[in-house]
């Protein structure tokens, strides 16, 4: 089976500018892909920085890893918080260094694939959902107030989307001299993909509709762009990006 | 300050202060919300005020019914367990209709933004 990958960004319905980033890198065997988003923290000028420079830093360190065979999970999880140490301290630097940029940050979600299983590092409120032909489900947890207020019980998930501050993050890039990402390793059955997202796509289409809006589809390129496209209709009030990763 | 107006055919007529660590609602005098109507129970609801752990200066208000007979309601749905009032909620006692206001609320980004 080989990998395919596709994504997207768009501005959305109401930004005035792109603050999310994405890329993502496939070896050339096809074997290993790493893909990465970012979503600059809104309000605070040189959110499109952070994200730039957040995605460029961790496609350079790992996008030359995918070409071995199989990294073992150690070296792999190495790489992946080297990765994100070091696009932490260079948001610091250019934090330090500027101070129009001295409250940047962003969100940094990255997916390494190799083979059946993929491994998800989360800082933030980016979103990781596993596809299958009926459901979505979310793999990474949320680093928000409001999530944290429904692990303490607190509040219940349905209510997440009714608090003020459902936006507010409890961690991001740039923000402290030492960050940590949640790294989770999952197994994908052959009839699952990933799709990775920023909260523009959340905030304008509810998860439950993806299956039926993909289905319609035939090629990855059109299944992103038509999520793209109901969330434009839907007048996406933020920046709106997505990857599609899926095994044929 | 956080409060809830009594409304009468969309009329405020009157505003409770929200205040205290609970508030109790119901037609007994105890209450610090007593409300003299035949359908409001003696102990209807409460709300808990409680300080937000996460965010600095933000209280949280949870309502709670006591097992009323006529029901406690947040935006036309039963209060079941312990719910959180957000601002401009509508909250119904049995046929009493409130409007929850936190004007502290109104002021919190609405866009992402870190807890630092």
């Amino acid at each position: 089976m080989s990998l395919q990958v596709y994504g997207e960004s768009d501005i959305g319905f109401a930004r005035r500018c792109n603050e999310d980033a994405i890329a993502w890198y496939q070896a050339t065997n096809g074997h290993n892909t790493v893909a990465v988003l970012a979503d600059g923290i809104g309000g605070s000028k040189g959110g499109d920085v952070a994200s730039q420079k957040a995605v460029d830093v961790c496609i350079n360190i790992l996008s030359p890893l995918t070409e071995h065979e199989a990294l073992d999970i150690t070296e792999l999880i190495e790489a992946l918080n080297t990765s994100v140490t070091e696009a932490n301290r260079q948001i610091r630097v250019a934090r330090n260094s500027d101070n129009e940029l001295s409250r940047m940050g962003t969100t940094l979600l990255i997916v390494w694939m190799q083979g059946n299983q993929a491994f998800v590092a989360n800082i933030g409120d980016s979103r990781c959902y596993r596809l299958s032909s009926d459901a979505a489900r979310q793999v990474t947890r949320d680093d928000t107030v409001a999530q944290a207020m429904v692990d303490d019980g607190s509040i219940t998930e349905k209510e997440i989307s009714r608090v003020p501050f459902r936006n507010v993050l409890t961690k991001a890039l740039g923000t402290e001299p030492d960050v940590r990402a949640e790294i989770q390793q999952i197994f994908l059955k052959p009839s699952e993909s990933l799709l990775l997202c920023s909260d523009g796509l959340t905030g304008a289409v509810n998860s439950e509709s993806w299956p039926s809006i993909l289905a319609q589809q035939k090629t990855l390129k059109q299944q992103v762009e038509s999520l793209i496209d109901e969330s434009l209709n839907n007048k996406a009030d933020d920046n709106v990006s997505i990857i599609m990763m899926t095994r044929q | 300050m956080a409060v809830l107006a009594q409304l009468i055919d969309d009329v405020v007529t009157s505003t409770f202060d929200l205040q205290g660590e609970k508030v109790n609602i119901g037609r007994h005098p105890d209450n610090e919300i007593q409300i003299n109507e035949i359908a409001v129970s003696g102990a209807h609801a409460f709300i808990d005020i409680e300080v937000n752990q996460y965010l600095d200066g933000v209280q949280d208000f949870y309502i709670e019914d006591k097992g009323s007979t006529n029901g406690t309601f947040v935006n036309e749905l039963p209060v079941e367990g312990r719910q959180r009032l957000n601002n401009n909620d509508i909250v119904r006692v049995a046929w009493n209709t409130f409007k929850f206001i936190d004007e502290n609320e109104s002021t919190l980004e609405k866009t992402a933004y870190l807890l630092e």
